[in-house]
């Protein structure tokens, strides 16, 4: 059953650029994918969707990824999702951070595409 | 004239007395009751009492020292006009000369002119007496006042401690002083006795403005000023008077609030007895010391504005590197990922030039998010923000694994890498993460500037802060006290990096460790570089509370040596083991 269907991953970043790159390189990786441009709609896909992998940037619109990520861990429905939270490490993010969020994975900007499709396909497998 | 005093019953020598002395031109009054005595003695205030002894109703000796009470400042004479036989021993006590009944005339105005002459000298002595007391007043509060002055940098409580000064030791009725804050910023302080007209405070204000400026004629004045510049501050001790115009026709004395470079304002003292030569002397101290700490209040001044303005610039400093390396971050994070993808061939077939010229780009991608790191790790270091993750490690493992990353880089340039370690284990308190960057970038280093066929090692060995030879440390602002840094007796682990390469020039090895410094040659253009390497790994060499120094040999090769002190708990277990 799981053969024809595609594995979902949710992409959440509001830089449109980063969304188009990760978009298509989740594609031609074969996996579908699902697009969010803010915190309040990565919530809502994440809880419709119930999406296989999650990139999930930090600094969002709205509600921040640090936010929706212990949102999303905290609750039992949604906690088995896995969060590949990346960051570009920068002052705001220090002043949010402090809390455990219970992300997966932390990957630093600008990323390396083949390492993040390597953590794709390793929190798929879990 | 001198004043002559008689207290006797007997009319006859009263009346020859009086004409006796009269004669020779003193003043003479008499007296019949201790009373009466008592009474001219504080009113009359004579220089000499003569007292008939032959009174029997009155204690000679309590009348005598009543006499010498009544006015201490006039220290009386008093002379007993006794008879031959009648009086005790006791009676002659409490007075200063005797004559006997019946007197002679001219021995009386013999004895008289005799303490007349004392008097005079005692007034002398007693004026000279309370001068000495003023002066030595003065000089207490002279005292009180410097040291009072030398306890502050605040610039209201100097001037208010001068001003309290000058009353205290010169009795002022009131005193006022302008002082200059910025242009067409000033006060008028006045401190008085008794509240003040509204006319009397205009015209202090007019005439403090006039005198500051006939200090400087016809120069310019440091501070422009106008009159409707001054704020009037007031501090007034007792409410029962009032002081109008008329104080300003009383003694005063002017003083200029100045050093030889800086100008802070006036000050005038008024009152209604004229000020002596010492009182001036006095006035010019107390302006004089307040000039000083006056100077240095400002200087402090200044210094903490410039430190509020440092810190500003260093926030800002901080803050703009952090947004700027954010902000940098995610263009580049498209960039890098486009290209990787058209390099990864999921866009189609690429052609060999193509992938050269995508290879290219990518690697000046990794280049840029490398030297946007070095910023953000070294602004947070210097910062204090970075975070340390400090466990109990062996520094072999960092070791080995930095050395293995830079593999396949070293083949390629056919490059020899040697560990030599004198034991398998050097247990520090340390961040993996850390030592790792710091091993990271002193070996891209020896990698990066020694030539194809050269040879890089890294040597372990344990030393101790006796034998370190502390003057090859870099010396920098920071560490001037390098030497008393180390802890006398502490063993440490030496990691000394060795590389085949470009080496130093003796001249250059002061500056590598400067940020943003590269040392100019064709190879560093060739092989890159932010020049953020190794601040950033002294740094964190530091944070480990260890230090890093240089040894090279220009075109020969470099010899970075760092320590760190070894885990002061293994150690202790080792020595159990013995």
């Amino acid at each position: 059953m799981t053969k024809n269907i595609k594995k979902k991953i949710l992409i959440v970043d509001d830089e449109p650029d980063i969304v188009e790159t990760l978009k298509f390189l989740v594609e031609s990786e074969g996996f579908e994918s699902i697009i969010a441009m803010d915190g309040e709609e990565a919530l809502r896909k994440a809880k419709e969707e119930n999406p296989d992998v999650m990139i999930l940037d930090v600094m969002l619109p709205k509600i921040n990824g640090y936010k929706v990520c212990r949102l999303l861990k905290f609750d039992n429905k949604y906690k088995h999702i896995p969060i590949l939270m990346v960051t570009a490490r920068s002052q705001e993010e220090d002043k949010v951070i402090g809390e455990e969020t219970g992300a997966d994975e932390y990957i630093t900007k600008p990323f390396d595409i083949n390492e993040l499709i390597e953590k794709i396909h390793l929190y798929l497998k879990h | 004239m001198s004043k002559i005093l008689i207290l006797s019953r007997d009319l006859n020598i009263n009346k020859d007395l009086i004409g006796l002395l009269s004669g020779v031109g003193y003043e003479a009054i008499s007296v019949e009751t201790e009373k009466e005595a008592i009474k001219a003695a504080g009113e009359f205030s004579p220089d000499i009492a003569i007292i008939d002894t032959s009174i029997v109703d009155i204690n000679i000796v309590s009348t005598c020292r009543s006499l010498k009470l009544q006015n201490e400042t006039n220290d009386i004479q008093i002379v007993l006009l006794t008879s031959k036989d009648s009086d005790s021993q006791e009676v002659l006590v409490g007075a200063d000369g005797y004559i006997t009944k019946p007197f002679n005339e001219n021995i009386l105005i013999a004895t008289v002119n005799a303490h007349l002459r004392i008097k005079k000298l005692l007034d002398i002595l007693y004026t000279n007496n309370s001068e000495l007391a003023k002066s030595l007043y003065q000089l207490n509060v002279l005292y009180n006042t410097s040291s009072q002055l030398a306890g502050t940098l605040d610039k209201t409580k100097l001037i208010n401690i001068m001003n309290t000064g000058l009353d205290k030791s010169l009795n002022s009725s009131l005193c006022h002083a302008l002082v200059m804050n910025e242009p067409q910023d000033a006060t008028l302080i006045i401190n008085s006795m008794y509240p003040i007209t509204e006319a009397l405070e205009e015209a202090l204000k007019l005439r403090a403005m006039l005198s500051y400026k006939s200090l400087f004629e016809n120069n310019k004045l440091p501070f422009e000023l106008s009159i409707g510049d001054i704020t009037v501050e007031k501090h007034i001790k007792e409410q029962d008077g009032l002081f109008d115009l008329n104080i300003l026709n009383w003694d005063c004395m002017f003083s200029a609030i100045s050093t030889a470079d800086k100008f802070f304002g006036t000050v005038e003292i008024i009152r209604k007895n004229e000020f002596s030569g010492e009182d001036s002397t006095c006035f010019q101290t107390v302006v004089k010391q307040v000039s000083l700490p006056l100077e240095s209040a400002l200087l402090y001044e200044e210094i903490q504005k410039t430190n509020i303005k440092l810190e500003k610039l260093e926030k800002l400093k901080s803050e703009f590197i952090s947004i700027v390396s954010h902000e940098l971050r995610t263009p580049l994070t498209s960039i890098k990922n486009s290209l990787e993808m058209m390099l990864s061939g999921r866009m189609g077939e690429i052609t060999n030039i193509q992938d050269n010229f995508l290879n290219l780009a990518k690697r000046n991608v990794d280049r840029l998010a490398g030297i946007i790191n070095d910023l953000l790790d070294l602004s947070k270091i210097e910062a204090g923000k970075m975070e340390y993750r400090f466990e109990p490690l062996n520094i072999l493992e960092p070791v080995k694994f930095v050395m293995s990353t830079f593999e396949n880089l070293a083949d390629k340039k056919h490059i020899q890498l040697f560990i030599n370690s004198s034991k398998d284990e050097f247990n520090i308190y340390g961040d993996s993460n850390r030592i790792e960057q710091i091993l990271t970038n002193l070996v891209s280093n020896a990698i990066k500037f020694t030539p194809n066929n050269g040879k890089v090692a890294v040597n372990i060995e344990k030393t101790n802060a006796d034998s370190i030879d502390t003057t090859l440390f870099f010396n920098d602002s920071s560490l001037i006290d390098s030497n008393g840094e180390l802890n006398f007796g502490q063993d440490y682990v030496k990691i000394t990096i060795e590389d085949t390469g470009i080496g130093i020039k003796t001249e250059d090895i002061p500056k590598v460790f400067d940020k943003f410094q590269q040392i100019e040659s064709s190879l560093s253009r060739e092989v890159g570089g932010t020049g953020l390497g190794l601040p950033i790994a002294m740094q964190l060499i530091e944070a480990h509370k260890g230090k890093i120094w240089l040894e090279s040999e220009f075109e020969k090769g470099s010899k970075f040596s760092f320590i760190i002190p070894l885990f002061q708990d293994t150690r202790l277990l080792t020595n159990h083991k013995k």
